[in-house]
């Protein structure tokens, strides 16, 4: 009796099987002889046409945006076998072992799509869409901050992620709610490695600090940084103290605005756990922020503005604020004698009317690659944010050229970063729908400065970035990954163990009332 | 022997017969009294209500240690939408928490104390009565119960085998219910210590209790802290602690939770006391006389029904009284002002007795759409304050202000509040439908696209956002939709900083659009409750834009009034009623006639003018 019921059982199950496997068969590949030709490049989404990718990026699955009852795609490039693809589905999943091999064999060669979509009986061939499989290979890891797109911070999710780019491995990092509902912001690399590592976090439970990975191994700081940047030597960390602002519009598309009330430069010199200025960065005149060293350590770029408005001046916007334009500067510094040089400015806000923000040296130190838009601090929030590059090597007239990139859109582009090999840049763009900052990968020229098309970080589900309300910001790329992550972080920050630092700059060295309350600015 | 069968059998039915009176009770409360969808719809007061999207990555979300019944429980919590639905699900788990006890008691031989299997089902309809939502808590009971029962009835005699069905349920329960292992874990406990004495495993299930979190944190779910892995969903978990605004709560979640071990306890240490072990079946002596049967035996169907009246007695007397009519007053009133349901929302604010800005906001409103703010503002409580709810004290409420907002045209206000709450509380489908809206007004359709393509993956709101997609796909500028249009048209144009605040922010609308008839009659309204008569006087000729046929009454006693005090007016220059000049001279009147004593005037003046803008110039501070 009971081998009878076993038997039904097994044969159910089986049954089941049978009606899955036969619902998720694959479709045989169709053979296309005739065809209609479309003469126009087929929409897809993400807008994989004309880019670049790298040798080494994850398979960059996309969906076609045209009606049909059956989509063919061919991809391919000259070596190799074709990647051919037969869906009802317009989302187009791509083997990730076929496409690894494409891209491995066809390095420097294009890479080509064709699109076949099947209406009633007859098929369709759109304009082949054109793409280049790069030489260079990107860092394989990038790490970004993902979270709402909040106004104030109060308990939504948050986390510093590590995404494998060759894959779609995601492991979170440190997220808000490994320190009870608090922040994380600001991570910063050395030379794109994950030798030294800065991520600050804010929490009202275990207090606004700093965590510092080192050779693997991870310690609490005990005080906080804002804007972080290491020196290439690993020994020093310069940072900005700011003291932020919020406020919003009641009319523009971008609802909320920042600004700094002040900010001034300082550094951390990590074998001495010791915090020290200058007045040549830290100059009560002017508002000094996102610092950021020269690869060779010679020099420290950021942004600065003089001082609009009185410390005093409670308001919120002063009254100057949208006159506020930022000089991308730099200074010399001698980290064997700890001196500084003569602070130079490169580009002068207030002569092209533009401000000036979030400098980044390529790793071959030719360029910076720079935020610039109408006024203010805070790329992120300003729509009229593009990315430029600057020359680093002064004309013979001694001025240093500029030019902006050609991977732009009307809304703001902002939080760029270089590859170690300086032949690709990542940034965080709002070009989708002007809320959600996503992150592009563009190919960066280090001979000419020419940045090309720039493409949305590749996705498994294609359709991610249409439906997730999250932003993806400071994005980051780096050589391996971080060493310490998740509870490992956690339980430093939820340790009473930290690094007692030498603080001689406090907000007080700014001259103005500490930010007080319970609402976090967010810090896209 | 076949008298006793027959009163067993008749005790189940009546048994079985008490028990649906009570669930029906039971669901009625929840239904009607606390009404249900108030939960779902709460104006992100509830801060741990949970959000749900039919999405792989939203699952993705819930890959740790008792996320598969914070899952389960998102989902079932969007039912809520529907009162009916919200009750119909509280009292099926509720009453299967109650089954399953039942169940336990039985097989453990606590029949004195099987009422007891209520307790925790009366701690989660007393924690509903003050509009908190923790039936994921019930869930994770139910997850637990459901293990212990398995286990009761699986244990054998074979240690290794106990071992092995102890682990496995408890690997279950841990992955499913998080800190439902420790009510599983404490229930296999005292089980086997005060009923199967098996001492022996005792080490054991510490152990594992102990040690299974971290193997699982270890090789499973290394997304989470090993604080999380030990405790989450305990009630004294931080992510409880942090979301529940009133701590004292929190301690009904541990009568939720370890009610039913209690029992087990009590029950065994009763035992052991008495020395007399119940639960070993006696065997009967031969030409044992029978005893004689109990009242109870012989009356079962009069002392059921005296049961479960006195069970539902006590039920009601524990949680009736702690209902929050108050609050249910405050949600009812935002949820009928959402879904604009004027007369309701004005019916039910009449109903509170008590100066409440938030329910002045929503009244006001209503009294707008109603076309009754000229003749009926004063009808209710009244404060400057409460049109937009911008003063300090209300500086950190948000989603409240957010249909006003609306309204009026401040987009950009609406979506600074939405986007703080939805931070604060979650993507809650009704804000992503606001948000939604708010940026096809705005003209930006990309986000709105990605609100509604987020919103077409929710359970009640999709098929509203997928009709939104398409018409979106087919004119995104909305040219034939004329709420959308006109919403457009009230646009602030000019750049203003920071969120905006009455007065001026209704004669910025006006500057923006003449015809924003909410911006001016907030803006006369505010300026009579204010008693700003410079305002009032100066704004009343723009009535022309507007298509009045008679002037309100009250505007037509803010005439009168102003001139009264002196302001440059001329009431001759408009249209004022009969019965409005009748009024202002028998105000004038009773006054004169009490020598200007206006406490001696106010019983008759309150009886015949309460509702005049008179009475509330004249007693209204």
């Amino acid at each position: 009796m009971r081998k009878k019921y076993l038997l039904i059982l097994l044969l159910l199950i089986l049954a089941l099987v049978g009606v899955v496997a036969l619902g998720y068969r694959p479709q045989p590949t169709p053979k296309i002889d005739a065809f209609d030709t479309i003469s126009s490049q087929p929409q897809i989404s993400p807008d994989y046409a004309d880019v670049v990718f790298p040798p080494n990026i994850a398979p960059a699955n996309f969906i076609i945006k045209e009606q049909a009852d059956l989509y063919h795609v061919k991809i391919f490039s000259s070596i190799g076998p074709k990647i051919e693809i037969t869906a009802e589905d317009p989302a187009i999943i791509i083997p990730p072992e076929k496409w690894r091999r494409l891209l491995d064999e066809n390095k420097n060669s294009e890479l080509s799509i064709d699109i076949y979509t099947k209406n009633k009986d007859s098929w369709q061939k759109f304009n082949t869409i054109k793409n280049k499989i790069a030489n260079d290979p990107i860092d394989p890891y990038i790490v970004y901050r993902r979270m709402r797109p909040t106004h104030y911070r109060m308990r939504g999710k948050v986390g510093i992620y590590q995404r494998d780019l060759t894959s779609y491995n995601e492991v979170p990092v440190l997220e808000g709610t490994n320190h009870r509902n608090g922040c994380v912001n600001c991570h910063t690399f050395c030379n794109n490695e994950t030798k030294n590592v800065i991520i600050s976090y804010r929490s009202d439970h275990f207090g606004n600090k700093a965590l510092l990975i080192k050779d693997g191994k991870a310690q609490k700081i005990g005080t906080k940084f804002t804007y972080t940047s290491w020196h290439p030597s690993g020994r020093l960390l310069s940072f900005s103290v700011n003291e932020v602002r919020q406020f919003f519009y009641g009319t523009k598309n971008e609802v909320r605005d920042a600004f700094d009330r002040d900010s001034m430069l300082a550094y951390y010199l990590v074998d001495k756990k010791t915090v020290k200025t200058s007045p040549k960065i830290s100059s009560p005149d002017r508002q000094e922020t996102y610092p950021t060293w020269s690869p060779d350590g010679k020099y420290l770029y950021f942004s600065s503005a003089p001082m609009l408005w009185k410390n005093e001046e409670q308001m919120v916007p002063p009254d100057k604020f949208d006159e506020l334009k930022y000089d991308l500067t730099r200074i010399s510094y001698d980290i064997e004698t700890d001196t500084w040089g003569q602070v130079e400015t490169i580009i002068k806000g207030e002569d092209i009317n533009k401000t000036v923000l979030l400098p980044r040296i390529s790793p071959d130190g030719r360029w910076a690659l720079v935020c610039m838009a109408d006024y203010g601090c805070f790329p992120a929030f300003r729509p009229t944010s593009d990315l430029y590059v600057v020359d680093l090597i002064p004309d013979s007239n001694g001025q240093y050229k500029y030019k902006k990139l050609d991977i732009n859109s009307d809304v703001s582009e902002s939080y760029h970063s270089f590859s170690s090999n300086s032949k690709w840049i990542v940034f965080s763009s709002k070009r989708r729908d002007s809320i959600f900052t996503r992150p592009y990968i563009s190919s960066f020229e280090p001979d000419t400065g020419i940045a090309h098309k720039p493409f949305l970080l590749p996705q498994k589900d294609p359709e991610y970035f249409d439906r997730t309300l999250r932003t993806f910001s400071l994005p980051a790329l780096i050589k391996s990954p971080i060493a310490v992550t998740g509870e490992g972080l956690a339980k430093v920050v939820r340790s009473s163990k930290e690094i007692k630092v030498n603080m001689p700059v406090t907000m007080a060295t700014l001259g103005v009332p500490s930010a007080g309350g319970a609402e976090y600015i967010s810090q896209e | 022997m076949m008298k006793r069968v027959k009163v067993k059998n008749g005790n189940s039915f009546l048994r079985l017969l008490s028990d649906i009176a009570f669930w029906a009770v039971f669901f009625l409360f929840l239904w009607l009294i606390v009404d249900m969808k108030l939960i779902y719809f709460n104006d992100a007061s509830i801060l741990n209500f949970p959000e749900f999207f039919l999405t792989i990555d939203f699952f993705k979300e819930f890959l740790y240690p008792g996320g598969l019944i914070e899952y389960a429980n998102a989902f079932v919590s969007q039912l809520f939408y529907y009162s009916i639905c919200g009750a119909l699900v509280v009292t099926v788990v509720c009453a299967s928490v109650a089954f399953f006890a039942d169940v336990i008691f039985k097989k453990m031989n606590i029949k004195k104390l099987r009422l007891a299997r209520f307790v925790p089902v009366l701690a989660i309809a007393f924690l509903y009565a003050l509009y908190t939502h923790y039936l994921v808590f019930m869930l994770v009971l139910l997850t637990a119960l459901v293990a212990f029962t398995i286990y009761l009835y699986a244990v054998k005699k074979s240690p290794a085998a106990d071992w092995l069905i102890f682990i496995v349920l408890s690997a279950i329960v841990y992955a499913a219910a998080g800190s439902g292992l420790l009510v599983f874990a404490l229930l296999c406990f005292l089980y086997e210590l005060f009923y199967r004495q098996k001492y022996k495993l005792l080490a054991v299930y510490v152990a594992v209790l102990a040690l299974l979190p971290y193997v699982i944190f270890t090789f499973v779910y290394s997304n989470v802290t090993i604080v999380d892995a030990y405790t989450n969903l305990m009630p004294f978990s931080w992510k409880i602690v942090q979301a529940e605004l009133r701590d004292e709560l929190l301690i009904l979640l541990y009568v939720v939770y370890f009610a039913i071990p209690f029992v087990l306890l009590l029950a065994s240490l009763t035992k052991l006391l008495t020395l007399r072990p119940q639960y070993v079946p006696s065997k009967k002596k031969k030409n044992q006389q029978p005893q004689p049967l109990k009242w109870h035996l012989k009356h079962p169907a009069l002392s059921q029904a005296i049961g479960s009246c006195i069970l539902l007695l006590i039920s009601a007397a524990v949680v009736l009284p702690f209902h929050e009519r108050n609050i249910k007053i405050i949600l009812l009133t935002s949820y009928y002002s959402h879904h604009e349901m004027w007369p309701e929302v004005l019916e039910t604010a009449s109903k509170y007795d008590r100066s409440n800005y938030f329910i002045n906001n929503v009244v006001n409103r209503a009294l707008y759409h109603s076309g009754r703010l000229g003749y009926d503002l004063f009808e209710y409580i009244q404060h400057p304050d409460s049109f937009l709810l911008n003063s300090e004290q209300y500086k950190k409420v948000y989603y409240r202000k957010v249909d006003v907002f609306f309204d009026l045209g401040l987009m950009n206000s609406a979506e600074h509040c939405l986007a703080v709450d939805i931070d604060m509380v979650g993507e809650r489908p009704f804000m992503l439908k606001s948000m939604a809206l708010i940026n096809i007004i705005k003209g930006n359709v990309p986000a709105a696209r990605a609100y509604l393509n987020a919103l077409s993956n929710t359970v009640f709101y999709s098929d509203w956002a997928k009709e939104y997609i398409d018409k979106l796909n087919a004119d995104p500028t909305f040219a034939d939709a004329p709420f959308i249009q006109q919403k457009k048209s009230a646009l602030l144009r000019k750049t203003y900083l920071g969120i905006l605040k009455d007065p001026q922010v209704f004669v910025y609308l006006l500057d923006a659009d003449p015809k924003n008839k909410m911006a001016y009659e907030y803006l006369m309204a505010w300026s009579l409750v204010a008693k700003d008569f410079d305002s009032f006087v100066g704004f009343l000729p723009k009535m022309s834009n507007f298509d009045y046929e008679t002037i309100p009454p009250l505007w037509q006693q803010a005439i009168l009034a102003s001139k009264a005090v002196g302001k440059k007016i001329n009431p001759k220059d408009y249209q004022i009623s009969q019965r409005t000049i009748q009024i202002f001279s028998d105000f004038d009147v009773v006054m004169k006639r009490n020598f200007g004593n206006k406490q001696s005037a106010y019983p008759e003046l309150f009886k015949k003018y309460k509702s005049t803008y008179f009475f509330y110039l004249t007693y209204v501070q």
